[in-house]
């Protein structure tokens, strides 16, 4: 593996992964509100 | 994964469920492609040739490079075998499911027919076919030909032309994304619409154009042209054919029995 493969696969993983923990972290602080349905 | 999200519940979290959803998937398939170009990489260096001549796609992965190199494991090759061929049919049968559903769904919508005849209509029709097909001499070959076709031209070319007809024919982005921020905790930017109105038609279309120059210059694997024809621009053209077809029957269920939600009336925005 050349060390432009590396860092590439580096930084996929940092912004992939992180970003799925970022996601998980950002959906489990707002949890869907209970379905009251109430139609204005 | 459109179907899926119709089941979501009206004020459901889109954004956060999107980004979820994409970057579970690309989480996933890094970690595939560090576990598939492991094994290629380790079975190149032992047999002595390059990477790219051990195996070139996912039927020779799955089915020929994998059981090699688990049954060359020197520790715990069966249970690792079983592992992996279980965790293989689990994939398959929850992308089955996916799969199905939407023409489940879209029969129920279009005739109006409960669930459980749609079920039965639709996995009998394909029962049939795949029976019909699949078990003969050549029908990994129409395996092969349908799946290339199908992804490339019937759903890359669909999502490509939903995203043309929204983003610039329709120019319902700016709508949409109001829609979405409506009931989302992450607010969406102009960077949504750049992504969406520009970087992914240009990615898609350039992927059509690469994809259609292989098509022409080359016969797809050297299949025979008739065979290509029929198996895989039959297949394609014929899922667009029956798709116009079937959006100009109109729906006989009641797509939803609640108003939809408009951003302009009530903004209870949650942070």
């Amino acid at each position: 593996m050349s060390t432009g493969a590396i860092v590439m696969m580096l930084i996929a993983v940092t912004i992939v992964w992180g970003g799925l923990i970022a996601a998980i972290i950002q959906l489990r602080r707002h949890p869907e509100q209970p379905e009251t349905d109430t139609f204005e | 994964m459109i179907t899926y999200a119709s089941y979501l519940r009206r004020r459901a979290d889109l954004t956060g469920s999107a980004m979820v959803a994409g970057f579970a998937n690309s989480s996933f398939e890094i970690l595939a492609g560090i576990g598939v170009f492991a094994t290629l990489g380790f079975m190149a260096v032992s047999a002595g040739v390059a990477v790219d001549e051990t195996a070139t796609d996912g039927i020779g992965l799955a089915f020929v490079a994998f059981p090699e190199i688990i049954s060359n494991m020197p520790v715990g090759a069966d249970l690792f075998g079983v592992l992996f061929f279980g965790s293989l049919v689990i994939a398959g049968l929850s992308s089955l499911i996916s799969i199905v559903q939407v023409v489940v769904a879209a029969v129920q919508d279009r005739t109006g027919i409960g669930r459980i005849p749609a079920v039965l209509a639709v996995g009998g029709a394909t029962t049939v076919v795949s029976i019909a097909l699949y078990p003969t001499d050549g029908g990994l070959y129409v395996l092969d030909a349908a799946d290339r076709f199908i992804n490339q031209y019937g759903i890359a070319l669909a999502a490509l032309v939903v995203v043309v007809v929204t983003a610039w024919a329709l120019r319902l982005l700016p709508k949409l994304q109001k829609h979405a921020d409506t009931t989302s905790a992450i607010g969406l930017g102009r960077w949504w619409r750049i992504t969406l109105g520009v970087i992914t038609p240009v990615v898609l279309g350039w992927m059509m154009w690469d994809s259609l120059s292989a098509e022409l210059s080359a016969n797809y694997e050297g299949y025979p042209t008739g065979f290509l024809l029929a198996a895989g621009w039959g297949v394609a053209l014929g899922a667009i054919a029956v798709g116009v077809l079937l959006a100009l029957i109109p729906w006989r269920r009641e797509a939803s029995d609640s108003p939809p939600i408009d951003p302009d009336v009530r903004v209870e925005r949650r942070r």
